[in-house]
Parts: C-alpha cells; sequence; structure tokens
C-alpha cells in the first residue's frame, strides 16, 4: 500500500510537473528583432551649402510592399562628409542601430560601391581601435562629369570572437555577412 | 450371450474402422489474436495420446495417423492464455488457433522467440543486435538500416527519416502508441524522440497505419519500449558508448523492478546523456557541430485482472550547434559559399565541445496514461497523452549581448484515445478507434509560421480474417480537422486570421498468401490523405540555413495518396537462404512541394533572396525494395539489399527535387562458433554503393537548385561484435568502424552538401551490460 501511495505521489507530482510546463508563456512578441528598416545618409557640403538627406526605408521588413528609396542627387566637383544612420522605425520609440555599431565598431564594417560611371569617388573612412575602417564617416568626391548611376551600401557584420577584422577584407569575405545590402539611384548633375 | 455377441461385433466393428480410417490428419496454425504475428515453438498437446508438438517457423503444426475420434488439443505459449479445443475427428482438418495475451500480464508484452516473417502490408523492424549496432546514433539513422529508409540531413547533427522517398509530414512517428506531435514539418526539424526509449523500431505500410492517421502517406514509425517487466524482481541495462571521429560519448540506463510484495505494479526509469564535439570530415573539422542530449523517461504499471493502467512521461532535450559555415547573409553570399570547393578556413578546425550560434534548443516532453480492460472478451483502451515541444532557433546575430532566440515556437498538443476490440469470430478480429486532439501553436521572435489552434477527431475500423493459407485484412479511417489562424503583424496593429476545414479519408485492403509454407506474397492497395500543415498554408519568411525567402499558399488542399504495393518473401526450411522483394507505386495527387522561383529574388533591406513557393502538383513515386540472405558456407553468410526510387513531378512532366538515388549494400559476415568466454561474435564487412542521382529537375528553363547532384560514393564499414561475462553479468561489446577508407563524398539528401563533405573514418566502441536479479 505504501508503494502504491508513492507511485500515486509519483504520478500526480510528475502530471503537475508536465502542467506547469505546459503553461504559456508571455503573449507573442511578434516584432522581428533586430530588424532594420531604415538607412539614412546626411551630406554635409565641404565649404558650405544645405545639408541633404537621403533614405531608402522598407517599414514592415518583409518584401509585400516594395521599400521607399530616395534617389541621391549630389552637385558636380564637389566634396561632401557623410555619415550614415541605421534605424528600426518598425517600433515606438524608433531604436537608432547606429549607436549598437558604433559601440562595436571592431566587428561592422560598410562598403560603399559606387557603380562605373557614376561620377563618385569615396574615400576617408572613420577607424575602429584596430585602425581598420569603419564607414559610419566617409568623404563622397563627385567628378566633373554629369552622370546618373548607382551605389551599392552593404553593411558587414563579424560574428567571430575575435572578430578578426582586416582592412583589405573584400565585402564578400566569409568572414562577415549581410546586415544591409542595398542600391541607390545617384545623379550628379 | 447375446450380449457378449453385440460388443465383440461392435469392438470388431470398430477396430475395423480404426484399421481403415487411421490415416487422418490435424494440421493448425498458431498467432497471437493481436499483433497477428504467427507463433514458432508454441506447444500442442493432444491429450488423449499425449503427445506434444511444437509449432515451426511459421507458426504451423501436423499431427498425422490419427483415427477417427474425438480429440482434445491443448495450446500453450509463454505469456499467453493456453486454448483448448474439441475436436471430433472423421475428415483432414486444418484448425487456426489465436492465443491472447494472458490477463495477467500486460498488454504490450514482446515475446521472444516470435516469428520475424513478414505476412501483413510492408513492415520492417529493427531490434536486439541490429538495434544494438545504431545505438548513440539519431533516430533516422537507425530507421536507415532499414531497406527503403534513407535520411534527410542538414548537416550532421539534424536527420530524419525518408521511407519511399517521403519524410517530414508524411510519416506519422508513434512513440511508445502515441502520435507524437513535434515540429516535424520543417526539413532541419529531426524527430524528438530518444532512440534509446526502444526496444524495437518498426516501420509498417498498410491496414495497421489507419489506427494512428489517415494522412501516413510514407507510412508509420513505431518506437516500441519493452514490456513492462511482469515477474517480481529487479533488472538493469546500461550502455556506454564512444564515437571517435566527434568525440562522442553516450551513456544510458535502464532500471525496471517489480515488487514481490506489490505484484501488480511494476516500473521503469530510463535516461541517456549524450554529449558530442565538432564534426571531422577527411580534410576539415566542422566548427559548431557539436550537440548535446539529455533524457528521461518514467513508466509505471498497474494491473489486475481484466484491467491494467499504465503511465508513462518523457523529457527530451536536444541542443545543437549548426555548421557556422552555413549561416548565410544573403543569395550572394550563398552563391559565393557554394562555388567554393571547400568551406573558407575561418570556419573549420576548431575541436570543440561548445556550441554557438547558429543553434537550435528543442524540448519535447510526454505524459500518457493509458488503461485497457475487458469485458466478455472485449477489449477497451483508453489513451490521454499531453505533449508539449518547445523549438528554439538561434540565428547569428549583430549584437554581442543579444542571448535571446530568432525563432521561438511552442506547440502544446492533447490527444484522447478510446479503441474496442471485438472478439475473434470465425476467423474474423476487429479492432474500431475514436481519436480527438487539441492543439496549440504560439510563436515569439520572427515570424516563420502563425500562432494557430487546431482540433480534430478521427475515426476507425480495422477487421482482419485468416484462414489457412490466407490472411486478409481490411480498414478505413475518416479525420476532420480545423485549423484557426492568427498572426500579429509588425506593430501588433495587425491581425490575419484565417480559419480553414479538412475533412481526410484513408482506406487499406491488404492480402497475403501462403504460396509455400516458406514463401508468402502479399499485395496492398491503400488510399490515405494528408491535411496540408500550417506551415505550407502560410509560411512567410526568411529561411536563414538555405537564405530562401519561403512563401506558403492559403489555396492548397489535402493531398491524395493512392499506393499499391506487392511484396513477396522467401524463407528456406533451412534459414540459409531467403529474400524479399517489394514493389510500390505511389500516385499522390496535390502533392505538395517547394518550387524554386529563380526569376523572381525576393529583396530585403538585406540584399536578395531566393524565393520558394509552396506549390502542388500530382507525383507518381514508384520504386523496388529488394533485399537477399544466403548462408553459403558454415560461419560465412552474404547478404545485400538494394533500393531504388523514381520519383516523377506529373504535372510538368520532370523529376521531383530531393528523391533518394539507387543504392546497393553488400554484407559478408563471418559468425564465429561460441567459445568458452566468447559468444555470439560475428564479424561484418560492408559496403555501401550510392549511386549519382542523374534525375532531378531540369534546370535549362529556369534555375531549380543551387548545385548539381554530388557524384556517386562508395563507403566501406566494419563491425565485430562479442557478448562475455564479467562476474556473471552478459556484456556485448561492438566495435565499429565507419568509413573505414575516409572517403570524402557528399550526399544528395543532405543540405549541407552545398557547403560541406560528410563525416569521415569513426570509430565506435559500443559496451552494453545487463544485470538481473
Amino acid at each position: 500500500m505504501k508503494q502504491f501511495l508513492k507511485f500515486g505521489a509519483i504520478a500526480i507530482f510528475s502530471f503537475s510537473l508536465f502542467l506547469s510546463s505546459c503553461k504559456k508563456d508571455t503573449p507573442a512578441e511578434p516584432n522581428e528583432e533586430e530588424l532594420i528598416t531604415t538607412v539614412k545618409l546626411k551630406f554635409t557640403p565641404q565649404g558650405g551649402g544645405d545639408v541633404l538627406n537621403f533614405e531608402w526605408e522598407d517599414l514592415d521588413g518583409n518584401p509585400n510592399t516594395a521599400p521607399e528609396v530616395d534617389q541621391i542627387i549630389l552637385d558636380k566637383s564637389k566634396k561632401y562628409d557623410v555619415s550614415i544612420e541605421v534605424k528600426n522605425r518598425s517600433v515606438n520609440p524608433e531604436a537608432d542601430i547606429t549607436e549598437e555599431i558604433s559601440a562595436e565598431k571592431e566587428s561592422h564594417r560598410f562598403y560603399y560601391i559606387p557603380a562605373q560611371g557614376s561620377s563618385i569617388a569615396i574615400s576617408g573612412f572613420d577607424k575602429d581601435g584596430n585602425g581598420v575602417s569603419v564607414g559610419l564617416n566617409s568623404l563622397w568626391e563627385t567628378s566633373a562629369t554629369l552622370s546618373t548611376g548607382k551605389i551599392k551600401i552593404i553593411l558587414r557584420h563579424y560574428a567571430g570572437t575575435p572578430p578578426n577584422k582586416l582592412e583589405n577584407d573584400p565585402a564578400d569575405s566569409p568572414k562577415s555577412a549581410s546586415d544591409i545590402e542595398v542600391d541607390f539611384d545617384t545623379q550628379v548633375k | 450371450m447375446k450380449k457378449f455377441i453385440v460388443i465383440l461385433t461392435l469392438s470388431f466393428l470398430s477396430i475395423s474402422i480404426h484399421a481403415q480410417r487411421c490415416s487422418w490428419q490435424i494440421n493448425g496454425h498458431v498467432h497471437s489474436d493481436q499483433s497477428h504475428e504467427v507463433l514458432s515453438n508454441a506447444s500442442v498437446l493432444l491429450s488423449e495420446t499425449n503427445q506434444l508438438i511444437k509449432t515451426d517457423d511459421n507458426g504451423d503444426f501436423t499431427i498425422k495417423d490419427l483415427c477417427e475420434g474425438n480429440y482434445t488439443i491443448i495450446v500453450h505459449y509463454i505469456n499467453y492464455d493456453s486454448v483448448v479445443r474439441k475436436i471430433s475427428l472423421n475428415k483432414n482438418i486444418h484448425i487456426d488457433v489465436d492465443l491472447s495475451i494472458s490477463k495477467n500480464i500486460l498488454q504490450e508484452v514482446i515475446v521472444s522467440g516470435q516469428n520475424k516473417n513478414i505476412n501483413t502490408g510492408l513492415k520492417r523492424e529493427l531490434s536486439e543486435m541490429k538495434l544494438f549496432q545504431t545505438r548513440g546514433s539519431s533516430l533516422a539513422e537507425a530507421l536507415s538500416k532499414m531497406n527503403g529508409v534513407t535520411i534527410l540531413q542538414t548537416g550532421s547533427t539534424i536527420s530524419k527519416p525518408v521511407i519511399h522517398g517521403l519524410h517530414s509530414n508524411r510519416i506519422v512517428t508513434v512513440n511508445n502508441g502515441v502520435r507524437q506531435e513535434g515540429q516535424q514539418w520543417g526539413n532541419e526539424h529531426a524527430p524528438e524522440i530518444d532512440p534509446f526509449i526502444a526496444d524495437k523500431l518498426t516501420i509498417i505500410k498498410g491496414v495497421d497505419e489507419l489506427k494512428y492517421g489517415s494522412d501516413a502517406i510514407g507510412g508509420v514509425v513505431l518506437v516500441e519500449p519493452k514490456a513492462l517487466r511482469n515477474t517480481p524482481g529487479i533488472n538493469a541495462e546500461f550502455n556506454s558508448i564512444y564515437f571517435s571521429n566527434n568525440r562522442q560519448y553516450v551513456f544510458s540506463g535502464i532500471l525496471e523492478q517489480q515488487l514481490k510484495r506489490l505484484p501488480g505494479f511494476t516500473y521503469r526509469i530510463q535516461g541517456t546523456f549524450k554529449k558530442a564535439g565538432n564534426v571531422t570530415t577527411p580534410n576539415y573539422t566542422l566548427n559548431n557541430t557539436a550537440q548535446e542530449e539529455k533524457n528521461f523517461s518514467a513508466s509505471l504499471g498497474w494491473r489486475k485482472e481484466h484491467f491494467y493502467s499504465e503511465l508513462f512521461y518523457s523529457f527530451f532535450d536536444t541542443q545543437l550547434g549548426i555548421f557556422s559555415g552555413s549561416h548565410i547573409g544573403n543569395l550572394s553570399d550563398l552563391l559565393k559559399a557554394i562555388d567554393a570547393p571547400m568551406p573558407d578556413p575561418v570556419f573549420t578546425g576548431q575541436q570543440s565541445y561548445s556550441i554557438a550560434r547558429p543553434s537550435q534548443d528543442v524540448i519535447h516532453q510526454l505524459l500518457k496514461s493509458k488503461t485497457g480492460f475487458d469485458i466478455n472478451n472485449h477489449k477497451f483502451t483508453i489513451s490521454l497523452a499531453g505533449q508539449y515541444n518547445r523549438r528554439k532557433e538561434y540565428d547569428v546575430v549583430r549584437s554581442s549581448t543579444n542571448k535571446s532566440p530568432q525563432i521561438d515556437l511552442a506547440v502544446s498538443t492533447f490527444t484522447e484515445e478510446l479503441n474496442w476490440e471485438h472478439p475473434r469470430y470465425k476467423n474474423f478480429s476487429g479492432i474500431a478507434g475514436l481519436t480527438a486532439m487539441q492543439q496549440d501553436n504560439s510563436y515569439s521572435g520572427r515570424y516563420l509560421i502563425p500562432n494557430y489552434f487546431l482540433h480534430s477527431f478521427g475515426a476507425f475500423y480495422i477487421e482482419k480474417w485468416n484462414h489457412d493459407k490466407w490472411d486478409v485484412q481490411t480498414g478505413m479511417r475518416f479525420d476532420a480537422k480545423s485549423i484557426n489562424t492568427t498572426r500579429l503583424q509588425f506593430g501588433g496593429s495587425v491581425i490575419d486570421k484565417y480559419a480553414f476545414h479538412f475533412n481526410t479519408y484513408a482506406a487499406s485492403v491488404n492480402a497475403g498468401y501462403k504460396l509455400l509454407p516458406e514463401w508468402k506474397v502479399n499485395a496492398n492497395l491503400s488510399l490515405s490523405s494528408r491535411s496540408p500543415h500550417v506551415n505550407e498554408l502560410l509560411t512567410n519568411g526568411l529561411h536563414h540555413g538555405t537564405a530562401t525567402y519561403e512563401v506558403g499558399d492559403i489555396n492548397l488542399v489535402p493531398e491524395v495518396s493512392k499506393n499499391i504495393s506487392l511484396n513477396t518473401a522467401y524463407n528456406n526450411k533451412k534459414k540459409n537462404l531467403s529474400f524479399e522483394l517489394s514493389i510500390y507505386q505511389n500516385r499522390i495527387d496535390n502533392f505538395i512541394y517547394q518550387q524554386p522561383k529563380p526569376d523572381e529574388p525576393v529583396l530585403t533591406i538585406r540584399g536578395a533572396f531566393s524565393k520558394v513557393v509552396y506549390t502542388a502538383t500530382d507525383a507518381s513515386l514508384s520504386g523496388i525494395d529488394f533485399s537477399a540472405f544466403w548462408k553459403f558456407y558454415s560461419g560465412l553468410s552474404y547478404r545485400n539489399k538494394y533500393s531504388m526510387i523514381r520519383a516523377r513531378n506529373i504535372r510538368t512532366n520532370d523529376w521531383l527535387i530531393w528523391m533518394p538515388s539507387d543504392r546497393i549494400e553488400n554484407e559478408i559476415a563471418w559468425n564465429f562458433k561460441d567459445a568458452k568466454r566468447l559468444t555470439n561474435t560475428s564479424l561484418s564487412i560492408t559496403s555501401q554503393h550510392v549511386l549519382f542521382q542523374i534525375r532531378t529537375p531540369d534546370n535549362s528553363l529556369a534555375k531549380q537548385d543551387y548545385k548539381a547532384p554530388p557524384p556517386g560514393y562508395d563507403l566501406l564499414h566494419a563491425d565485430f561484435v562479442t557478448t562475455f561475462n564479467i562476474s556473471k553479468m552478459p556484456v556485448t561489446l561492438n566495435l565499429s568502424c565507419r568509413n573505414i577508407l575516409n572517403s570524402s563524398y557528399r550526399e544528395y539528401l543532405n543540405s549541407f552538401r552545398y557547403f560541406t563533405d560528410e563525416m569521415g573514418r569513426n570509430i565506435i566502441i559500443r559496451l552494453k551490460i545487463n544485470i538481473n536479479n
């Protein structure tokens, strides 16, 4: 009888354990983590002039609605100091992912790849603690030739510890993966 | 005097009858009324003459040279109730004897010495030594030892069984009598079952699958534990295993007891711990391919006459790493990784047990109660079960401080089942049942499938008839399923709601005939149908492993399969020659598959992804399984297995993607004579030939696959098995070497064939110790 009681006790205990494990967790949080909705480029012309802002934005994060993309329109033969901002505007208040990237510069890198004939040259990237380019800030220089073109902007993320990011890593280095890969149309007038 | 003459005349008369008619014979056939397996070595006693004979391997017996008269036959078999038959003999008679499992023991008793001949539909088993030789491997790898079963892999850590080209939700897995409700819909979702629970793994196709669902188009996998102990005492079994390649070690133990003071009560506890490090191919070690598993189960049984009850609880927890070089940012990264002949050195070379992102953490819990009783030989069983499955998938993330999973799915399922088995009547036996299921799915993190609530009802009826050389079975099943889904979209403001209702039917007829005592033929005709799963209807999201964007289709309708299979098995009397041949043709209407849409890349902020859409077609799968065994010289034997399948997409008149290529296996085994210390000793060498898959979808119009199938490959394996005693405890040892030649190869059914070679040479040591008291 004693064993039977023990058996009953174990049965009840394991059943209650099971039920408690079945309890619903906190309500589902349906927002995608680490979603990036917006890439914002801020152009400050050297030698004075209006500050220009251009954005690439896909608010729902999925491809069911097309993104809204500004055309980057710049003056010829001019230098611009450019800073890039990365945001998640699907949440309220919007999340500024630039801060995250800035805090982990050693494992992030922006690449700016203008298409041929776009009349844009890009240099002057800011560096991380190891002296390797990050690309949160850059210098854009337009040539004298009028043109329309494209520029591809890629944010690569190094998952390794240590990240082992090197200056001559290509944009498709196997050490890193893309967080952002977007195209802007450009015009130099 | 008159009286005397009469007696004299009568006795003469009877003598003369005896003299003329003592040539009658009784032949008969003995099987279990429940499993329908023939019972060999059962005792048949003819009480009038005190003749005792045993049934042969086919469960048959013959008593010859009997005179006319009344006889009593008593049939005995261990753990079964004895049967007494009165026979009045005036001609040759055939009797079929059905034995019921004794009421004094639990229902699912498995009796050693049962004949394993295939006699009903397709049925394949893995038990005892063959099962022992798979210990430490995953459930799918163990099942793939059976002919016609291959595995679908996502790297070395995730594998699922494929039966005759079909997998995932087309296979129903039954864990200790309960239909497993985990998350089988994903290609990289392995079955959440500890194979050490099983004492026997069985695959069935045919009438009996109707007991478990109308949707088992590919077949049913039964994971069957040993019956609980029914005699007082205690026994234990310990397994310890080591794999050299990934430095995997496994410990597993079972303890069973029945108390003398409490004869109705019996229990078992079982647990497994498994830890494995990174896998090494012949040329490089794959980072982040470690895994860890912690499993536990307990069973309690209570029985009385005409009543038994059983409680079973199991807990399964696995954590597994996914090769880091397979986690792809976007399509251009994927194509670059695929084009590389071997993974970039950043992803190889670490010897480690640690698991980093990308990884999976899956928990499955099952609690089941089963109660059976019988009233006037009508048997009833009531099963109630609850299951909880939680799957967390960790992607590579941007922020190193992020510890949460990116996909988090929780499925809770309750099932209720009532079965009724009618007493055997004129060679008929039958079973009918009602089932109900409620299932709730909730997700957090990235959207892959919506939250849903599902409830279903099912009913089945199976009737079996057997007589002499014939064995005929038929059954049908109906299921009704309702699914209500909700999806909270980004920002939580928009709610997508859908309601689906599916009715599915299944029916099956099976006929077996014994051409000769050693030669059987069987034909099976099955109709089954599977309603689309929520992921096929409503998935809409990124699949990181393959850099694809998967899109469901809410207009999909149930798949309907019409399957015909013919099977013949021959076992000669000397038991040194046998073969089995199965031929099948499976036509599946509205077959759901993933169709790549290479001309519609999906653009996201992370770059381009290729799109795949769940699409329906009509499919035709036909194939052959063949196996043969020949003991050609005293201790030497040869074994052969061959399987092939041809799978067509009828609507596009093309081949279906992801189907196993033809494969052949040859084995030479040498069974040593038992020595003083070593018994059951054998050495075997197996060669495995897997052909190049030439039957893949046509790429000329649009790209259907990223990479051409890998070339075929040949592997060589060796196994040594022996049993010895350490202080009277039997110890079984298995030394095994897989891929002896350390060949580099890739398998078409492994999605990581895009990135890496398969595992290299692996030396395995298995030790099993039995302690009996």
